[in-house]
């Protein structure tokens, strides 16, 4: 087998997959790119023990090295999400961010998995290797803080602005958005289509057909948004 | 885009009407189960919408892994115009007398 960067496939949805492990590579604001690939990683392992209940954690599971990267609370809030995201609960998100140094490590832990939980879900369905996980690129966390954030109406903060509930959920972590907005426009929509041009289509696929499949896709995924 | 045009969720299953809808929808279902059912599924959204078609699906069903995620994971509320819009579908299903996984456990 080999994977989507030897696919032949659309060149924009091989470059924004490809992006995500290279965004991942690099330093955020809150963690180093070793750690961040490190939870990319951890993507890749929780999905090998995908038969651990969610009340199970893999620190107290004894599936977690006593010298890993990453606190325990990040690699248990790694494993629950990327095989757990439908019994997501406040009280087990203040319990994570309690291990954790601030509430940004963890929304930035969120911005690094859900992506590499997609290129890898992609991967899975096409019936290809996932991306190798590239070296990770030296550099601090640059700490950026975003003016005004705070929790209003989701569990983590956010910042001041404006749109979607799902677009602001991670907007104090904004560094990784280009990556995000790259991939979304490759596996979903661009962003003219998502300001509603509702007759927007693939040459493959028109706009209901995707919707069809978001929806469904969302369904199964048990997803409370 | 015309209200006969809007996918109908009560006929998801089905494939809501949509071209090649029930196959997609057997083919969304597939990527949970995987194994022989996935494959075999590829090979007939394959052969209805050539390979490029099966590509731009397992695009979808990837981004919106990711989404639930983010959702799930940040606490992301329904929006306001959600909450309303759905107001009567939901009164019509009884869904808010159901319990949430959320909250269980």
């Amino acid at each position: 087998m080999h994977s989507i960067l030897e696919s032949g496939f659309r060149p924009d949805l091989v470059e924004a997959q490809r992006g995500v492990l290279a965004n991942a590579a690099r330093a955020g604001a809150w963690w180093t790119g070793e750690e961040r690939l490190a939870m990319a990683a951890e993507v890749r392992r929780a999905r090998d023990h995908a038969d651990l209940p969610p009340w199970e954690a893999p620190s107290t599971a004894g599936l977690v090295a006593d010298d890993h990267v990453l606190p325990a609370a990040a690699v248990d809030a790694v494993w629950r999400i990327t095989n757990h995201p439908g019994s997501l609960t406040a009280a087990w998100y203040h319990g994570i961010v309690a291990g954790l140094p601030s509430p940004e490590h963890y929304v930035e832990l969120v911005a690094v998995v859900a992506p590499v939980s997609s290129i890898d879900a992609f991967a899975r369905v096409m019936g290809l290797d996932p991306i190798p996980l590239p070296d990770p690129v030296s550099g601090a966390p640059s700490s950026r803080t975003i003016e005004g954030a705070e929790v209003t109406t989701h569990w983590v903060p956010t910042a001041p602005i404006g749109g979607a509930n799902v677009m602001k959920a991670l907007s104090i972590v904004p560094d990784e958005r280009p990556a995000f907005d790259a991939l979304l426009a490759a596996q979903y929509l661009p962003p003219e289509a998502l300001l509603g041009d509702l007759d927007w289509s693939r040459p493959t696929m028109d706009r209901r057909q995707i919707e069809l499949v978001a929806t469904q896709t969302s369904l199964v995924n048990e997803c409370f948004y | 885009m015309e209200t006969d045009e809007q996918i109908d969720p009560g006929k998801l299953a089905d494939g809501a009407g949509v071209p090649h809808g029930k196959l997609l929808v057997e083919f969304v279902n597939a990527t949970v189960s995987g194994g022989d059912d996935l494959a075999a599924r590829r090979d007939e959204v394959t052969a209805a919408m050539g390979l490029a078609g099966l590509v731009d699906a397992a695009a979808v069903v990837a981004n919106f892994t990711m989404m639930t995620r983010i959702a799930d994971g940040t606490g992301t509320p329904l929006d306001e115009g959600s909450v309303d819009m759905s107001a009567g579908v939901r009164a019509e299903l009884g869904v808010d007398d159901f319990t949430s996984k959320r909250f269980v456990g």
